[in-house]
């Protein structure tokens, strides 16, 4: 009992510090302006490598998203550009799933995963996500779903304006504006860490459905169980770990991998969702709208109608990448090189 | 064991298939054989077993013959509801794209559905010479490996037994150690690895060829690989059981692979 009521109350200062550190990031997002001017970000390409590379930086997709909603919201990035940045935060996630699960490793920790994962992940998220971005693209310049709105919100940021607007006058009223942005970084951090705190904890070998594990199966299956899973966690990364327990040994089948990122990559989006809600900005919550929905048609496509020759292909192709220790090195800087190229293209 | 074999008969080149089969178990394992077909194939019932006796030497004169109306997955199921069989022969239908699609797989849904292991003839087999079973390495496996044996030992074939490793680590085990090498698999406590040792050391006390193969990768596309690497006449895997509660989550691998395989595909369903 005790444990749940910590949980509530780290879950609660997570998301407070969470809206804070959205309306600082607003607030001090126009210093950026010149260093996104200087970085060249202005276009769609260049926010993706932007968002790709930050999301390398802080090792997670969901604070970039967050930050790319805020730039949005001050009038730094355009809605296209918004769009790139975080489609480039999960991309870059994805690969975290392999750099953070080595890290981890050698730091003794549980929170760890495979090469062969890592590499799942990023092809998985990369073949679901380039696709998708072109068609939100279109959805986007073509004003398609500008007319869906969510509710009166207004009641909600008349409320949060007066709770958190006077913290946010004083630290803006003394601090310079990147100042404050880089304040607002840390305290978006600190209530992901704060969050993640909140969720029970991932014991290897304790689940007592370890034999789920041995069945292969049915796609769909999978990917709904990635995406209740991912609702919950909010993190791909952490949605894997928890495919831990249901194998004793820490195995998961191959057959059922597959679908489940795809799950997890969709409601991967529920904080951003979140986010794109508390600026108080409607346009933000049409493009996070739009990545959830184009990334999840290319998901069902898959699923639904060319899912054996999808897994094919991506089987075959960590296969390849994970055969060799020269091919995954070319293949790390590959997607470290892609990125910083890509922030170069105007 | 499959001594009392129910055989479905049709006129078609498919049906061929089956017949073939059918002479051979009845020549190498004393199967008794009840012919099925249905009311429009009955008519011809007579030339299609005299054909198959010229042909594949299949003998069928004072064999019991059973006619019922129905399609031939309604026949095959009904009659081995109504009286026990060790092994139904069938051959696939052949439908291809929007008939498939409508109907489905023949051969998939009786394996699905019967109460019995089922042989699906896909080749007029002559011989039996190399036998492929594949193994889940779990408790069933035994009863996937006796039959295999069993076959084995009737047409003193050559088995070989494959166990695919489809799990892949979530914790980092170095790149080195991600393909496990065949020997230190059959020396670990796996219970695949055992039934692999036990299968070769009865069958080779026996005098007969068995080799072990350990693969990497996606259940069913590497038994597909295996079989189109090597020549094999056979194809034994263990049938579809229903996994309760989860049977409506649970991928039918089983049916995957006696749709797909191109070889004769025996799917054994342990007994009763």
């Amino acid at each position: 009992m005790k444990r749940r009521i910590r949980r509530f109350l780290y879950a609660l200062l997570g998301i407070v510090l969470f809206i804070l550190a959205l309306r600082l990031l607003q607030k001090g997002a126009g210093s950026l302006a010149p260093f996104l001017h200087s970085l060249t970000v202005g276009s769609v390409w260049s926010a993706l490598g932007l968002g790709w590379l930050m999301a390398y930086l802080i090792l997670s997709g969901s604070p970039v998203a967050a930050v790319a909603l805020t730039l949005f919201g001050g009038q730094v990035l355009s809605d296209i550009e918004t769009f790139g940045m975080i489609t480039g935060s999960r991309l870059g996630a994805s690969f975290v799933v392999l750099f953070v699960g080595f890290v981890y490793y050698l730091r003794g920790q549980r929170r760890i995963a495979s090469v062969s994962i890592g590499v799942l992940t990023f092809l998985v998220t990369t073949t679901i996500y380039l696709p998708a971005m072109a068609l939100g693209y279109a959805v986007l310049t073509s004003g398609m779903l500008d007319g869906v709105r969510l509710g009166a919100l207004g009641p909600l940021h008349s409320l949060l304006d007066g709770v958190f607007g006077p913290i946010v006058l004083a630290l803006t009223g003394n601090l310079p504006r990147g100042v404050v942005f880089l304040l607002g970084m840390g305290v978006l951090l600190c209530s992901f860490r704060i969050f993640d705190r909140a969720l029970p904890q991932v014991e290897r070998g304790s689940s007592r459905v370890s034999g789920i594990a041995d069945f292969v199966y049915r796609p769909a299956v999978m990917f709904l169980a990635g995406m209740a899973v991912t609702a919950v966690t909010l993190s791909v990364s952490v949605s894997l770990t928890i495919l831990v327990p249901l194998s004793a040994k820490g195995y998961v089948r191959r057959e059922n991998i597959i679908p489940y990122i795809m799950g997890a990559n969709i409601t991967t989006f529920v904080d951003t969702l979140a986010a794109s809600l508390l600026i108080n900005e409607p346009r933000a919550f049409v493009i996070v709208l739009t990545e959830i929905l184009c990334v999840s048609f290319f998901s069902l496509l898959t699923i639904l109608f060319f899912y054996g020759r999808y897994q094919r292909l991506v089987e075959w192709l960590t296969e390849r990448i994970t055969r060799r220790t020269r091919y995954l090195v070319l293949f790390l800087i590959g997607v470290l090189v892609v990125p910083i190229a890509l922030l170069r293209l105007a | 064991m499959s001594d009392k074999v129910l055989l479905h008969v049709e006129g078609s080149a498919r049906g061929e298939w089956a017949l073939a089969v059918a002479a051979l178990l009845q020549r190498y394992m004393q199967a008794e054989v009840t012919f099925l077909c249905t009311e429009e194939t009955a008519p011809r019932l007579e030339t299609i077993l005299d054909r198959a006796n010229a042909q594949w030497g299949l003998a069928w004169k004072g064999l019991p013959r059973v006619m019922r109306p129905g399609t031939a997955e309604e026949i095959i199921l009904t009659e081995a509801r109504a009286q026990p069989y060790d092994l139904i022969v069938l051959a696939p239908a052949g439908r291809l794209g929007l008939l498939r699609l409508l109907q489905g797989s023949r051969v998939g849904r009786v394996a699905r559905a019967a109460n019995a292991s089922v042989l699906v003839a896909r080749a007029p087999l002559r011989a039996l010479e190399r036998i492929l079973v594949a193994i889940a390495g779990n408790p069933r496996s035994e009863d996937v490996l006796a039959e295999a044996m069993h076959f084995a030992r009737a047409f003193r074939a050559r088995l070989t037994v494959l166990h695919v490793l489809s799990a892949v680590p979530l914790t980092f085990a170095g790149l080195s150690e991600r393909e496990p090498a065949l020997a230190d698999f059959l020396a670990s406590d796996a219970m695949a690895a055992r039934q692999m040792r036990e299968t070769r050391a009865q069958l080779a006390a026996e005098g007969l060829e068995v080799d072990v193969r350990l693969r990497v990768g996606l259940v069913v596309e590497e038994i597909l690989a295996e079989i189109a690497q090597e020549g094999y006449d056979l194809l034994v895997i263990g049938a579809h059981l229903p996994v309760r509660p989860l049977n409506g989550l649970v991928e039918d691998i089983a049916n995957q692979l006696i749709c797909f395989s191109p070889i004769s595909t025996l799917a054994v369903r342990p007994p009763a």
